[in-house]
């Protein structure tokens, strides 16, 4: 057995939910969770399945329906707001606008739960700041306006205040919300490296599945009718669970790829050969267009990609026609659709 | 940095807070002035009754009036998270008419002033404990509506119109009460710094002072503030706690100097801007002091045009801070905003 220490979170039967004029409803539960340090742990789950409204039970931001949390050990209930803070900080996808802030002084109120009565920083409070700016690569920029800052280096500035805040819990909800790609994987990657490194828990809600697959030590998977479950990325996927939460008519999970996908009328039969990447991309088209792409030979539609005079060639053969030839795939696409 | 800016600040107020008792009505030369202001006695008593029962108290009313306005207009633009908040654009000073007009109304007796003055000292408090009623009332409806509205635009039409409301309400009572009493509640919401003396001036300076020290308190809370509810909440603020408090303070600050020199419209808005402009800070640490020597310059600057050097006639305070406040609001309104790529 390896040794996983004292749990910083631990959820006793919680039921999560809004309260209503009837009592309150329920949104998911009962929960029995528990979070250690050094984790990614990334939420998944289709649009409300109650992922918010669970980071926000968590943070104490809401009352729970029923159950309880144990914070480090300690009810939840039981705990005043200054303390929560030095336990747990807050990520939020909203955003923070029109408040003429500088980065440096946002970072700074990270150190808000340990400074003193009108807020004045000391060393200590001073070189936390400087090392969460470094953690999240954003000294470049402390002196610049809020306002100023792009999607992806607002949010990383909002890590670097809960960093700041020293906390061995952080709570991002949809961090990646409104980020393009690359910076989405950075984000992750950053999130990832800070839980190994600094021994934090770390949960983010995102509806990132691929990063998530890739990146997380744990999933948190929410199916919109009321049940989580919790795994290894890998164990979930096995489980068949992905496929329970997510599939729709419209969208399939694919359990060998970890993706999702359109689902598709597939039209004809055709075979394919070749290697290398074009063997792959080419592969990729033919499905996206309808066709039903085999490995052993189908003469009556076939598709060969060969060398030629130092570029590519594709062959389409249909049985009773002669072969014709083509330079790409928009081409070979154009004549096939 | 900070501080050559504080000195020059403080160099204009004095530099405006010797204009201001200079100008007026009557010409009084300036080394009489500086006489009187450095404590000797002059020959000519008029002058001295002049500067001493009628310049010196309406220039510290300036004073009080501007910062405390100043400061409570960056209290509600934090506290709402909209840069088009102060007293006079959400409808709190018209929640502060309401509880002037009716302490007005139903004492039956002459005049704003004269009322508080026929009144004495009870009656000062009870026309500033019904304007920060008042005001309070309305800044806490104000409150509870922008829980549910989140748009600028939106809660700022909203305050114009609860504004509104109020002041019809002021109407009704006003079309049932005798002329007298109308002619001088409309006296009185030209707004004046005049007239304030001994012990109102006293009563006045309390509550100010009591309503800055409330929002030095506050100030960190302010601070977590600028980033919203939830994530001030997540900081370990007690979000609820700090709202009692900042709302107490803004009500103090507003429906007071509100009650003593009428609805004075635009410093509250358009100073914090100014502060925030001119000391690159979101720290409320700095920016309420700020607040405070930036509104009182302005309203001294405000008093002495209002006095038209030169003539005989003296502009109701109220036109002077909108001609300048209109134009900052414009500002803030349409300057162009920097956009995230």
């Amino acid at each position: 057995m390896m040794e996983l220490g004292v749990a910083l979170i631990e959820t006793e039967g919680l039921v999560i939910g809004y309260p209503s004029s009837k009592g309150s409803r329920a949104v998911a539960g009962p929960l029995d969770l528990t979070v250690y340090g050094g984790k990614l742990i990334c939420l998944l789950g289709p649009n409300g399945s109650g992922k918010s409204t669970l980071l926000r039970t968590l943070a104490g931001l809401q009352p729970a329906s029923a159950g309880r949390i144990l914070l480090d050990g300690l009810p939840l209930k039981t705990l005043k707001a200054p303390v929560i803070a030095r336990k747990l900080s807050l990520v939020l996808s909203e955003k923070v606008t029109g408040s003429n802030l500088d980065v440096y002084s946002l970072i700074a109120l990270g150190r808000y739960p340990y400074s003193g009565w009108f807020g004045k920083l000391n060393a200590e409070d001073r070189a936390m700041i400087v090392g969460a700016a470094e953690l999240t690569d954003t000294t470049g920029f402390l002196d610049r306006k809020l306002d100023s800052l792009s999607d992806g280096e607002c949010q990383k500035v909002m890590l670097a205040r809960a960093i700041a805040q020293d906390t061995p819990v952080v709570v991002l909800d949809e961090p990646t919300a409104h980020l393009d790609l690359p910076s989405r994987l950075k984000l992750m990657q950053l999130l990832y490296n800070l839980a190994h490194e600094t021994g934090k828990a770390i949960i983010v809600s995102t509806h990132e599945l691929d990063l998530a697959l890739q990146a997380s030590d744990l999933i948190w998977l929410m199916d919109g009718r009321g049940a989580l479950y919790s795994g290894l990325p890998e164990q979930l996927v096995l489980d068949g669970v992905f496929e329970k939460a997510f599939n729709r008519e419209e969208i399939n999970f694919d359990p060998y790829t970890g993706h999702f996908t359109i689902p598709r009328v597939l039209k004809q039969q055709i075979s394919l050969n070749g290697d290398g990447l074009a063997l792959i991309w080419t592969k990729k088209a033919l499905e996206r267009c309808g066709y039903w792409v085999t490995d052993s030979f189908n003469s009556e539609f076939h598709v060969s990609i060969e060398v030629w005079n130092g570029g590519l060639r594709w062959t389409v053969s249909i049985s009773g026609q002669p072969d014709q030839y083509f330079k790409d795939l928009q081409q070979l696409m154009d004549t096939l659709v | 940095m900070l501080n050559y800016r504080l000195y020059i600040l403080l160099l204009l107020i004095l530099i405006a807070f010797l204009a201001d008792i200079a100008f007026g009505t009557i010409h009084i030369p300036l080394f009489q002035i500086l006489d009187v202001v450095s404590g000797k006695q002059i020959e000519n008593d008029s002058w001295s009754f002049i500067i001493h029962q009628i310049r010196l108290p309406k220039a510290f009313t300036a004073i009080l009036a501007g910062s405390g306005l100043a400061v409570s207009g960056l209290q509600m633009q934090t506290l709402f998270r909209n840069p088009l908040a102060g007293p006079s654009v959400l409808g709190i000073t018209a929640g502060a008419s309401l509880g002037v007009a009716i302490v007005m109304f139903s004492a039956g007796t002459i005049t704003s002033l004269y009322t508080i003055k026929e009144l004495g000292v009870s009656g000062s408090w009870l026309i500033i404990l019904a304007s920060s009623a008042g005001a309070a009332l309305v800044m806490f409806l104000v409150l509870l509506i922008s829980g549910a509205v989140k748009d600028h635009i939106v809660m700022l039409i909203i305050g114009v119109m609860l504004g509104n409301i109020t002041l019809s309400l002021v109407s009704i009572w006003q079309y049932y009460s005798a002329p007298e009493l109308i002619k001088d509640y409309l006296m009185w919401t030209f707004g004046s710094l005049g007239g304030v003396n001994g012990i109102q001036l006293m009563i006045l300076t309390a509550v100010v002072f009591l309503g800055l020290v409330l929002t030095f308190i506050a100030s960190k809370s302010l601070d977590a503030l600028l980033l919203g509810d939830r994530y001030a909440m997540s900081l370990g603020l007690s979000v609820k706690s700090a709202r009692i408090l900042i709302i107490s303070s803004t009500s103090l600050l507003a429906g007071g100097i509100t009650a003593f020199c009428g609805p004075i419209g635009f410093v509250g808005i358009a100073v914090p801007h100014l502060a925030r402009a001119l000391f690159q800070t979101s720290s409320h640490r700095v920016l309420i002091p700020a607040c405070c020597l930036i509104g009182a310059l302005l309203m001294l600057i405000c008093d002495i045009f209002s006095q038209l050097p030169g003539s005989q006639t003296v502009l109701p305070i109220n036109v002077i801070t909108a001609l300048i406040g209109s134009p900052v609001v414009i500002w803030i309104i349409a300057r162009p905003r920097k956009r995230r790529d």
